[in-house]
């Protein structure tokens, strides 16, 4: 079985002259949970609706299951979608609604409507209209639309808005059943990047369009770890004093001047003066400790929101 | 392409606007039988209607719940079913209905549930026809059934009249409002907003545009462009059968449908959803 469920290659959208997603090129391996991080207007939502087939890119390639999606339109059919606000008749219960896209898909079982709703904790309200939901409400209800007809591929985009903390919760828990129990691939994209780094296994983090990084929970929880951030003359001499005389192999070389040391975290000084001591010029030295807020913002060059 | 028809049919059988137009139509033709009644049992105002319209080749533009000429003659299905029809009040209430239909399922988001299924950019449309030309049968069943039963109560010269007669401008009325309506779902697809389509509509059912053609008739080309308007046809459209009258309507009707069903399904296919 193919291992890469999604892969987009120089995927570009354009309006008119301005290129909301640009060159884009990212995989998303089965059994994800993939973040899409990115600040407001960076492109998430055009780049899930385009992988959704809900828009038409300007160019490049979407690959889903292995197949490139121009030649088999209805590989679509496999992902299911919950972009922006939930789409839904506001006019009909929760039940209709769900009715209707099962309709759409050939499910005929009302218990499998119930399931749903008691999936995405609606028990009790499912024969309220949707106009007398709550934003919480609604939101859990798009949920349980997108896994009507039980997808490879779920798109999420902003889940998580408008939940209560409670609420938070129960999402969070869903989507980690849903990728555990059934092995499904997720795909979320998410403002509240806390929330993210608790569930998410992967991250793609685009600004302007453009994908900047992609790594994975390890790489993150490396780059974002409590650390000792040295900056000096000449890294390599800087790590073989460290290791003859602190014995500190746990370190990591991120240019020829900077270097991030991951112990003896309680002793900086005794580091400092050691490099100090063996003619090495540090020029600055500080224990760091990043979360993924502060990484993004680093990596986005430093917005003053997220 | 069954399931989203049947997924159609689902939320038309649900929706308020359906019970709710179809409810304004029956009424009108109530209220046009009742006060026709008053109109018949008053001298002075039998007397004032009894000034026919003059012939003329040019459009009623409005929407009117029409009375008809009358004298001591019998009144039949087919002349007061005219009456209605070509009023265009069916044909307001069925636009309506189809937008609201139509634009709810962008504007509340619910498409993005469904659109990337198999087929499903070219069977909306097709889905949307099919939901319209039944809401359309039933509206005008319905009206025919409401003048029959309230003409047979309360009017005294009422009969039945040709059946055969009546059946082919039903048929042919029938095409020509289904046109319309396919127009509309262009419109729909084309403007993805119910305000502008309801505009647009409903000055199409009152014969605005016949104001134009109106204007293209005079400059005495071998051609009456008003008698290829859906809305020339529906509000002209005789009751006794005239080949070459009721084969341009339908002819008319059927270009129109498919032209304006193709371009809608082209539409959909190339938009992205918002």
């Amino acid at each position: 079985m193919n291992d890469i469920l999604l892969r987009s290659s120089n995927l570009t959208k354009k309006y008119k002259n301005h290129a909301a997603v640009n060159n884009v090129s990212l995989t998303i391996k089965r059994g994800d949970i993939y973040g899409f991080i990115g600040r407001n207007g960076a492109g998430k939502t055009t780049f899930l609706k385009m992988i959704s087939g809900l828009a038409k890119q300007t160019s490049g390639n979407i690959e889903l299951f292995g197949t490139d999606c121009n030649k088999q339109k209805e590989l679509f059919s496999r992902i299911g979608v919950l972009i922006e606000a939930p789409g839904l008749f506001p006019n009909m219960t929760a039940f209709e609604n769900l009715k209707m896209k099962c309709i759409s898909l050939g499910i005929k079982e009302d218990n499998y409507i119930h399931e749903i709703i008691e999936l995405v904790g609606l028990k009790g309200v499912d024969k309220k209209k949707t106009k007398n939901y709550s934003l919480g409400m609604r939101q859990r209800l798009g949920i349980g639309m997108a896994l009507v007809g039980e997808p490879d591929l779920l798109v999420l985009d902003e889940p998580i808005n408008g939940l209560d903390p409670q609420g938070i919760v129960e999402v969070r828990d869903t989507i980690q059943r849903l990728n555990k129990e059934r092995n499904m691939t997720i795909i979320i994209s998410s403002h509240i990047l806390e929330e993210l780094s608790k569930i998410a296994t992967r991250y793609g983090i685009i600004d302007k369009g453009i994908l900047l990084q992609e790594l994975t929970n390890e790489e993150l929880m490396e780059s974002c770890s409590e650390r000792i951030q040295i900056t000096l003359s000449n890294a390599k001499e800087a790590c073989t004093i460290l290791e003859e005389k602190l014995g500190i192999t746990d370190y990591k070389v991120i240019d020829p001047t900077t270097i991030y040391v991951f112990e003896q975290l309680n002793n900086p000084a005794l580091i400092n003066m050691t490099l100090c001591n063996n003619g090495v010029l540090v020029s600055s030295f500080h224990v760091a400790n990043d979360d993924l807020e502060t990484y993004f913002i680093h990596l986005t060059g430093g917005a003053s929101y997220v | 392409m069954f399931r989203t028809i049947k997924m159609d049919l689902y939320r038309m059988f649900r929706s308020k606007s359906f019970y709710v137009t179809l409810f304004i139509t029956y009424i009108l033709v109530i209220v046009s039988i009742f006060t026709f009644k008053m109109v018949l049992s008053n001298d002075s105002l039998k007397n004032f209607y009894d000034q026919s319209l003059e012939a003329s080749d040019s459009v009623n533009v409005g929407i009117t719940a029409g009375m008809i000429y009358i004298d001591n003659a019998e009144l039949k299905l087919g002349d007061l079913f005219s009456a209605t029809v070509g009023g265009a009040s069916i044909a307001v209430m069925a636009v309506i209905f189809a937008i609201i239909f139509i634009c709810s399922e962008h504007s509340s988001g619910y498409i993005k549930n469904v659109v990337s299924r198999k087929g499903y950019r070219e069977y909306f449309t097709i889905s949307k026809a099919i939901c319209m030309a039944i809401y359309l049968l039933i509206s005008l069943l319905g009206t025919a059934l409401f003048i029959g039963i309230s003409s047979t109560l309360l009017l005294d010269n009422y009969t039945l009249g040709n059946i055969g007669e009546f059946a082919a401008y039903f048929f042919t009325q029938y095409l020509i409002h289904y046109a319309i309506v396919m127009l509309v779902i262009f419109l729909c697809n084309l403007t993805r907003n119910m305000a502008i389509s309801m505009a647009a509509g409903i000055c199409l059912c009152s014969g605005m545009v016949a104001l134009l053609t109106g204007l293209l008739d005079r400059l005495k080309l071998n051609i009456v462009f008003s008698d290829y308007l859906l809305t020339t046809n529906m509000k002209l459209l005789p009751t006794s059968f005239n080949t070459t009258i009721y084969s341009r309507a339908i002819l008319v009707s059927l270009v129109a449908s498919v032209i304006f069903g193709i371009s809608s399904i082209i539409l959909m296919r190339k938009q992205d959803v918002r």
